[in-house]
């Protein structure tokens, strides 16, 4: 079983992340700015009764988590490894995409998505061939696509690219 | 009916079958999509398109479940089961051409029903008040929670997270700024296409860069006679079809629940029911790809009826047309049928078109989609990442909502691999308005919470929504993941 260790803990941070911020906005509101909590009228009661279900569910689950956890730390250290090495691509990938954005946002859509998918494609494509040819066959294809592609969504779509 | 609506919807249904037919691609990305494009279209036209990719979609998964033992979208899970091994028999084009003419079959069948039980809800919904919306929306969220892949605490934390998200900014009542960190930014809340796109379609991207290399799909080619309806076959399948459509669009008419259950359940219940059946399940029985097909069609229409007379979405793909709706400032509902029963009319009239082209188009560019399934991953990652920017920065021409998308894309893809599911976070998110607008507007007319909770059992409407919450929740979480669970075939 290929579970992902780091992720629960990080997805678990942030849902309690996201409980203490609803309670403390609800601190806020009501020390704060005095706004009432229990009243019939209040905007704040319906966040209460998330913050508390989503407290109850948080504890639950921790306990759950807590013990699957320590199932999942019997495991050999190659998943561990392995997962590393997921999670690397991911944020790579990530980083590329995000820089991709703001590039976008300063100069064009297409020149940008152009050098986006020919970095993409070279940095995804697996197989066994030689850099270079793996290069031509990404440039190829970007440079092909992207015009097409800006063509149906601004042409045909009349969305806005930048 | 103008030619260019129905053009429009044919175009849509070859979208559909294309990005249901391609494993990774859901309809519901789909119809994300389609609808961030068409933010801009009269509401006719938009109407068209994504009723099209909606039909399309669902129709198109069975391809790649067929030819691959990969269902293109999850409401092809089932027909995995019989329909892969069918293949292996040398059987594909009986295969794809019974799941092509049942889901026809599924589809008119959930038209059909759309047509005479939508008024009838309709009237019936217009005697709902404040406290039967809140249990509505509230039976539509929890089954989602339930009935969602893992625990269901974590159904309902992703469901929490969704209803956090949709409280951001402006409170529907008073006016008031929530949670929104003082940034304008939030002051506008999420916008939850946007959401959404990340949530179903960027989360994908980063799935997919950890999968194989290529599908593998043999040497797979069909012809069109063999695609054809088969009597032989159509006849020993016909008894499960009495069921099957109705199975399906009485799930598809629960909230939150859809053609991905449905297709399921209707696939347990039939291994159940079928004495005779033309082989043993699991090993390319025609009955095993007929069910699952067409209760997934037919749930089409239980979906559609729901979001219409209710306003609540069936399934995550009406949740989407529903956004779609509001986009264009409409909002289904009881009035709905009185005061846009065009509407109404055109929906019916662009799912019959759209099912018939999608059995048409799917008979004949069946052998092209293969050929698309051909597409190496490492060209369709890159597009894919391109369409899901595209479609988020396409509703306000606003760079921000990328860095949502991609936010809610690592969102997504971290609760995906912690097992937390990510349908009710969406659905948490547009029904969380609705219900807390009804939760606050009850406890307001009720001047007490005891009063309230009283009020649940005192009014009549409210107690049956009440059993029918409590009495689906006993069955949904402990019935059909038996029923679903057991449905994977024995092999030899």
């Amino acid at each position: 079983m290929n579970e992902d260790k780091l992720l629960r803990y990080v997805s678990m941070a942030f849902m309690m992340l996201v409980c203490g911020y609803i309670f403390y906005s609800l601190y806020q509101f009501v020390y704060v700015q005095q706004i009432p909590l229990f009243s019939i009228t209040s905007p704040l009661v319906f966040a209460f009764l998330v913050g508390i279900v989503l407290f109850i569910c948080l504890v639950i689950n921790g306990i759950r988590e807590y013990r699957i956890i320590k199932e999942m730390n019997k495991e050999t250290a190659t998943t561990d490894r392995m997962n590393f090495r997921e999670l690397t691509k991911v944020m790579g990938a990530l980083m590329i995409l995000v820089l991709y954005v703001i590039l976008m946002g300063q100069f064009s859509f297409r020149p940008v998505t152009i050098l986006y998918l020919f970095v993409s494609m070279v940095l995804l494509n697996q197989l066994n061939e030689a850099l270079p040819k793996k290069a031509i066959k990404a440039a190829l294809a970007a440079i092909i696509t992207v015009p097409v592609v800006y063509y149906i969504f601004n042409g045909i779509f009349l969305v806005m690219l930048p | 009916m103008s030619p260019f609506l129905v053009l429009l919807v044919v175009v849509g249904v070859i979208i559909g079958l294309i990005m249901g037919a391609l494993p990774g691609l859901t309809v519901t990305m789909t119809a994300v999509l389609v609808v961030s494009l068409t933010f801009g279209w009269p509401m006719s036209e938009a109407l068209a398109f994504i009723i099209g990719a909606f039909c399309g979609g669902v129709m198109g998964g069975s391809i790649s479940a067929i030819a691959l033992n990969i269902p293109g979208t999850a409401a092809a899970v089932a027909t995995v089961f019989d329909g892969h091994p069918m293949k292996l028999r040398g059987e594909a084009d009986t295969a794809l051409g019974t799941a092509l003419f049942v889901s026809l079959i599924g589809g008119i069948f959930g038209l059909i029903m759309l047509y005479f039980v939508g008024p009838a809800l309709g009237k019936m919904a217009l005697k709902f008040g404040a406290q039967e919306y809140f249990l509505i929306t509230l039976w539509g969220l929890t089954l989602v929670a339930v009935l969602s892949q893992g625990h269901f605490i974590k159904g309902m934390i992703s469901a929490c997270l969704g209803l956090f998200i949709g409280m951001i900014g402006m409170d529907p009542i008073t006016g008031m700024m929530r949670f929104t960190m003082d940034t304008r930014f939030l002051s506008g809340g999420v916008n939850f296409v946007v959401a959404m796109i990340g949530l179903f379609g960027m989360k994908e991207v980063f799935v997919l860069l950890n999968s194989s290399k290529s599908l593998q799909i043999g040497d797979t080619k069909y012809k069109l006679k063999d695609l054809l309806p088969k009597p032989k076959v159509i006849k020993k399948v016909f008894p499960c079809l009495l069921w099957s459509g109705p199975i399906g669009y009485l799930i598809g008419l629960l909230p939150g629940t859809g053609g991905d259950i449905g297709s399921l359940v209707s696939y347990g219940v039939t291994k159940q029911l079928t004495k005779n059946p033309s082989r043993p399940f699991g090993q390319g029985a025609y009955e095993g790809v007929a069910a699952p097909e067409i209760a997934n069609d037919a749930a089409i229409g239980g979906a559609l009826t729901t979001m219409l007379t209710l306003g609540i979405p069936g399934d995550s793909v009406s949740a989407v047309i529903l956004g779609a709706f509001y986009l264009h400032g409409l909002l289904p509902g009881p009035t709905f049928m009185l005061t846009n029963r065009v509407y109404f009319d055109l929906i019916l009239k662009f799912m019959f078109i759209g099912v018939l082209a999608s059995y048409v188009i799917g008979l004949l560019g069946s052998n092209g989609m293969l050929k698309l399934l051909r597409l190496p991953k490492w060209y369709l990652i890159p597009m894919i990442s391109i369409l899901c920017v595209i479609g988020s920065y396409a509703l306000r021409t606003n760079i921000n909502d990328v860095f949502f998308m991609i936010f809610f894309g690592i969102v997504g893809y971290a609760f995906e691999r912690a097992k937390y599911p990510v349908s009710p976070i969406v659905l948490a998110i547009i029904l969380g308005p609705m219900l807390e607008t009804n939760f606050r507007q009850a406890l307001i007319i009720a001047g007490a919470p005891l009063t309230l909770l009283t009020s649940f059992v005192t009014r009549p409407i409210s107690l049956v929504i009440l059993v029918m919450l409590i009495g689906s929740f006993i069955i949904q979480s402990r019935v059909l993941p038996t029923t679903t669970n057991n449905v994977a075939p024995s092999k030899d």
